[in-house]
């Protein structure tokens, strides 16, 4: 072995020594460039990513309870309990806060539509339609001054919409008004309403 | 590990039931638990290809204020999503869920499928909901479909707008509830429309398909 064949040899021992740190250093640089990438792979393999048991049964009892939350805000929506910030609010600001739940406005415009209806042996008087999702409970006829009138005004989006009265939560009335739509479904008639756009 | 997999995986479907149930609980108080569970079965359906939910609770509150039985509101909840799939389809690419919905009830009075492409390609940019109202009207008030729909395509492919399209179907309306025959009515009316529109242009051709 001459004197050149010493120093590559060295130089060798040199470059195998640094070989781990620089796999670190490459790893690095690939990881701050790809960083992206790798936080989606992790986010995707996490169900096999080392987890402990009691953040699982965490994770668990926390999905159970927001389940229960929700519906149960659910059924108190529909059943008409008011919410909190409902409490004090009119009938008819409440049927407009409903409007959406069926048929919402893609193009958000709605026209103010005014439903009267006279019937001086009502108590109570509903609309029903498909703009409120046939809810007996989300929008309510208002008594007007004169003895048997009742009105309702709600903003409907641009299309065809049916609907129909129901009176003292039993009698099914359509809008005397208005033509009247078939109902190949169930075999009761609807009125029928277009509203252009504002 | 096979613990922590098993709860992930019994986790899934709970989310997916809690979510559905939820929508459910819109479900009319009155609703039977056997009408309850069809519902919920349809709901998941639905919500698995990406249908609009709240129309096919809405369909079985119709139906219980209607006092249908449980038998014939779950079949009218089942033909409802098959419906609002197909105008989906029909409206592609993005319909809105007034779009699908009024889609459905073109549907539902006979208008046929293709037509809800032909009228998305009339109008590719603009919501389709008032056009398919009136088309909807016009067909339920005695007109045949296709008549009807092709006096709608071609107002549309003219630029015609929602008020004049809007004017046509309740000046349609009126004269049908005078007493006139609903084609004469159409006729009359839409020449009254066409007459304030530019002239066809090649867009609109497609609606006027050569006859042999």
């Amino acid at each position: 072995m001459d004197a050149r064949d010493e120093l590559i040899e060295r130089a060798a021992a040199v470059l195998r020594r640094d070989r781990p740190r620089n796999a670190r250093v490459v790893s690095r640089i690939l990881g701050a460039v790809d960083g992206r990438s790798r936080r989606w792979w992790r986010a995707a393999t996490w169900p096999s990513a080392p987890f402990s048991l009691a953040a699982t049964l965490s994770l668990a009892a926390a999905g159970l309870i927001l389940g229960f939350v929700t519906r149960d805000a659910a059924v108190r929506r529909d059943r008409g309990v008011p919410l909190a910030a409902q409490e004090e609010a009119p009938v008819r600001a409440q049927a407009l806060r409903m409007m959406p739940a069926s048929r919402g406005a893609s193009e958000a415009t709605t026209t103010p539509v005014q439903f009267t209806l006279r019937d001086v042996r009502a108590a109570r008087v509903a609309l029903v339609g498909d703009f409120n999702g046939w809810s007996q409970t989300a929008t309510l006829l208002e008594p007007g001054t004169k003895a048997g009138t009742w009105s309702v005004t709600v903003p409907l989006s641009a299309g065809r919409h049916v609907y129909a009265f129901v009176v003292d939560g039993q009698a099914w009335m359509t809008d005397p008004r208005s033509p009247k739509a078939r109902d190949l479904d169930f075999g009761r008639a609807n009125s029928v309403l277009i509203v252009q756009a504002p | 590990m096979k613990l922590r997999r098993l709860l992930l995986l019994s986790l899934a479907p709970l989310a997916a039931t809690t979510g559905v149930r939820a929508q459910a609980a819109r479900l009319d108080a009155t609703a039977d638990f056997s009408l309850r569970r069809v519902v919920e079965r349809e709901l998941v359906a639905a919500r698995a290809i990406g249908l609009p939910e709240g129309l096919l609770i809405a369909k079985a509150n119709e139906g219980i204020a209607k006092r249908a039985t449980p038998r014939r509101i779950a079949d009218a909840v089942a033909a409802l999503g098959k419906r609002l799939q197909v105008a989906r389809d029909q409206l592609a690419p993005n319909p809105g869920e007034d779009e699908i919905a009024a889609g459905a009830d073109a549907l539902y009075v006979g208008v046929p499928a293709p037509i809800l492409k032909k009228m998305r390609a009339a109008w590719p940019n603009r919501s389709l909901a008032l056009p398919l109202g009136v088309l909807t009207e016009l067909v339920a008030k005695g007109l045949p479909a296709n008549r009807a729909a092709q006096v709608v395509t071609d107002l549309m492919a003219r630029g015609a707008s929602n008020v004049q399209l809007y004017a046509l179907a309740q000046s349609v309306q009126g004269d049908v509830a005078a007493g006139w025959a609903p084609e004469a009515a159409l006729d009359l009316r839409a020449r009254g429309v066409m007459s304030l529109l530019p002239p066809a242009t090649a867009a609109s051709a497609f609606t006027n398909p050569r006859r042999p």
